[in-house]
This record gives C-alpha cells, sequence and structure tokens, in this order.
C-alpha cells in the first residue's frame, strides 16, 4: 500500500507544477503583450522618422529647386540684360549723355573757347562732331556693360549665380544637419530592447515547492516499495 | 530586435518587422534613386544646348569685341592720320617711306585685332567654365538634397565656385607703335633733289640745269 504521505506529496507536487505552469503561461503572455508592445514602438518610431526625415528633405529640395528655378536660361539671360541696362546708365556720364542725346548746352560746354565766336555753321558742325563722338562713346560704354553684366559687377550673372546657390545651399545645409540628427536620434530608438520577463532566482517559489513535495512523495513511494520488495 | 537572443520578440514578429523595414527601404530608395535621375535630367535640360548653347556665348564674345575693337579702330586712325600728317610734312606722302609706314600700320592693325579676337574667345571659355561649374554646383546640391550625410561638406564649398575670370575692360593701351619719321624728313628733300637732278640729266643728255627742292 501507499503511504499516505507519500499520496499527500504526490498531490502537493502536481498541485505545485500546475501552479507553476500557470506562472509559465502567464509569463509567456505578459512576454508577448512586451514583443507586440516593442514591436509596436519600433513601427512607430520607423514611420515618425520617416515622415520627419521626408519633410526635411521636401525643405531642401526646395530650396534646390528653387535655385534651380532662377538659374534657368531665361532668368539668367533677362538678369544679365537688366544689369547691362542698369550698367549702361551707372557707368554713362551724366554730361555725355545729354551730349549723345544732343543736348545743345552740353555740346556748347564740349567745344573750345574759341569756337564759340565763331560762325553758326562752323559751330554745328563741331558740335555735330561731338554729339557722334558722344554717341560712339556711349556706344561702346554699352558694350563694356554687357561685359561687366556676364560677371564681375554687383549683379552680374556668376555674382547672382553664387548668391542663388548660396541661399539654397544653406537651406538644404540646414536641412542636412536636421536630417542627420534625426537619423541619430532614431538610431538610439532602434536599439531600444523588448521588455524581458524573468523568473526571479532561476525559479519561483512554487516551484520550489512543488520540487520538495515531489522529493518527498518520491521518497515515501521509495520506502514503500522498498517495504514490499523486503516482505515479499 | 529579433536577432538579440533568445529573449528577443518571437521570431516570427521580428522578421515580420524586419521583413516590412526592408520593404519600406527598398520603396525609399527607389523614389530616391527616380528623384535623382529626374534631377539630373533637369539640371542637364537648364544647363544644355538649348539654353546655353552656341548662341548665348557668342553675345558674350560679340558684347566683348564690340568693347575692344572699336578701340583699336580708333587708335589705328589715329595713328593712320597722324601718319599721314607726318609724311606730307616730310615730303614723303608718295614715297617707299610711306609705303613702309603703311604696311606697319597694317601689320600691327592685323596683329592687335588677332590678339583682341583671341582674348575675347578665351574670355568667352572662361564663361563656358563659369556656367559648367554652375551645372555642378547644381548636380552637388541635388546629391545634397538626396544624400544629408553630403550636405553640410557641399554647402562649405558653394561659395567662391562658378566665378568668371573677368575680361581686361580697362581702356586697351597704345597698341600702335609710333613711326618714327620726322627723322627721314631732315634727308628726304636732299635725297629727292639729288634723284631729280639724276634723272633730269639722263633725261636731256646735256647735264644742263638744275632743280632746287625747298623743304615744306
Amino acid at each position: 500500500m501507499c503511504d499516505p504521505i507519500s499520496i499527500i506529496g504526490l498531490g502537493f507536487s502536481i498541485g505545485m507544477s500546475m501552479y507553476n505552469m500557470q506562472q509559465q503561461a502567464d509569463m509567456a503572455n505578459q512576454q508577448n503583450a512586451a514583443n507586440d508592445q516593442w514591436v509596436a514602438y519600433q513601427r512607430r518610431q520607423s514611420q515618425e522618422y520617416a515622415q520627419r526625415d521626408e519633410s526635411l528633405r521636401k525643405n531642401a529640395e526646395a530650396a534646390r529647386e528653387g535655385s534651380l528655378d532662377e538659374l534657368s536660361a531665361g532668368k539668367q539671360t533677362a538678369a544679365q540684360e537688366d544689369e547691362a541696362k542698369r550698367l549702361t546708365t551707372a557707368l554713362t556720364p551724366e554730361e555725355l549723355a545729354n551730349q549723345a542725346k544732343g543736348d545743345p548746352n552740353a555740346l556748347a560746354s564740349a567745344m573750345f573757347s574759341g569756337q564759340q565766336n565763331g560762325s553758326q555753321e562752323m559751330r554745328t558742325a563741331i558740335q555735330g562732331h561731338i554729339q557722334q563722338a558722344a554717341i560712339a562713346a556711349r556706344k561702346r560704354i554699352a558694350a563694356l556693360a554687357d561685359v561687366q553684366s556676364y560677371g564681375g559687377s554687383q549683379y552680374g550673372l556668376t555674382n547672382r549665380a553664387n548668391s542663388i546657390f548660396n541661399t539654397a545651399g544653406q537651406d538644404i545645409r540646414l536641412a542636412g544637419n536636421e536630417r542627420a540628427g534625426s537619423l541619430s536620434a532614431y538610431n538610439i530608438a532602434k536599439a531600444v530592447e523588448p521588455i524581458k520577463i524573468v523568473q526571479h532566482g532561476g525559479g519561483s517559489a512554487a516551484g520550489g515547492l512543488a520540487q520538495a513535495g515531489a522529493q518527498l512523495a518520491g521518497q515515501g513511494l521509495g520506502n514503500a516499495l522498498a517495504k514490499n520488495m523486503g516482505s515479499a | 530586435m529579433g536577432g538579440k537572443g533568445g529573449s528577443g520578440p518571437s521570431n516570427n514578429q521580428a522578421v515580420q518587422l524586419q521583413m516590412q523595414q526592408a520593404q519600406e527601404a527598398k520603396d525609399k530608395e527607389n523614389l530616391r534613386q527616380a528623384r535623382l535621375n529626374q534631377g539630373k535630367t533637369a539640371i542637364d535640360s537648364i544647363f544644355g544646348n538649348e539654353n546655353f548653347g552656341d548662341p548665348f556665348y557668342e553675345r558674350y564674345r560679340k558684347a566683348g569685341l564690340d568693347y575692344t575693337l572699336p578701340q583699336l579702330q580708333s587708335q589705328y586712325g589715329e595713328a593712320k592720320r597722324t601718319s599721314e600728317a607726318d609724311l606730307a610734312r616730310a615730303g614723303l606722302l608718295r614715297s617707299g617711306a610711306a609705303g613702309f609706314v603703311q604696311n606697319k600700320l597694317t601689320e600691327q592693325l592685323g596683329v592687335n585685332e588677332a590678339g583682341l579676337r583671341a582674348k575675347a574667345d578665351t574670355d568667352t571659355a572662361e564663361l563656358r567654365k563659369s556656367i559648367a561649374a554652375q551645372q555642378q554646383q547644381a548636380y552637388n546640391q541635388l546629391y545634397a538634397t538626396e544624400d544629408p550625410t553630403v550636405a553640410a561638406n557641399t554647402a562649405a564649398n558653394s561659395a567662391g565656385n562658378a566665378q568668371l575670370t573677368q575680361p581686361n575692360v580697362s581702356a586697351l593701351g597704345d597698341m600702335f607703335k609710333p613711326i618714327a619719321i620726322g627723322l627721314g624728313s631732315a634727308v628726304a628733300p636732299v635725297i629727292g633733289q639729288s634723284e631729280n637732278n639724276r634723272l633730269l640729266s639722263a633725261a636731256s643728255g646735256r647735264g644742263q640745269g638744275n632743280i632746287t627742292n625747298t623743304p615744306s
């Protein structure tokens, strides 16, 4: 016959094992929930990073496209022509402009002193020459303005292009810097690990009790079997 | 993530997440490459021959010549008038010396004009380089936009790019060397008189008569 203590121990051991299994199932559920939470977190971080990055990229793209638009041939040519006009005005002395227009006072002021008292025909002829010379000078000044407008002048083609590139470059740089920072932050988020559910001390207290119960039951069963074998 | 040992999320969850992220990365990269191609095409178009073709550069070359050649012509005209006056004063207007002066002036005109045209051509080449630098800058900004890691470097280098080497826009210096005619004028009348007398003697056969050349 079985020892009652062994039977009690066996029952206790079975009960505790069932309790332990229940605990482990709970732990697995908790771990699954933690894993789900972690996956959701990673997905959310990934989406948020993608949105931030795309938004910043669009800022850079807008700056780049804006600069490209300003550098189209039409706009560059228009800017160069405007600059040539501005330079023509800026470079032409006012007196010369008036002489080229045929302003009598301006033409008379360019005559030598002795010529002022000459005949009307002579004065008209000399003033005609002065006007022609002024017109020729203006044409050359216009050509000079045209040359300057391609590069070295204040708003010349090259200076304008550099200014546009620099402005866009700063915006692209800012966006690039922010994108790099955003990527660094995301990399930290990616390194976050899921919560790990563990049994402290290598097992639960119930598990230890179940083990002790099993030991007790095992001893009882062993003694009973030994007695039976001895009497036989 | 899924590969962090046995205590991480179940393998299925990790693989699903990784696959999703891989797909997203692939889609993102496809879009990025499409934008790069599109951007490059746009830049090529803007800076291509249709927009910045020969007519654009020809305008610049012509502008440079319109500025310099009239100065050359003006100086040539001035040198020619001065030489004519000097030759006339020396009584050499219809002489071999006049031809020599004319040859020298013509030679100097040709050489100087060729030099100015060559300069205009190299200036135009500089403009081409400048536009090419602009195109390169546009490419750099495209790649910087699509790759944030290069943005900072590109922006830092943008200043100072695409600088057009300026043509010399100051007035031309004296392009015609003065030809000394005054020295010849001192001896030319004597030479002329002697020559005339020789011819007269030869023509008459008598060796009589004389012609006096008086310097004007």
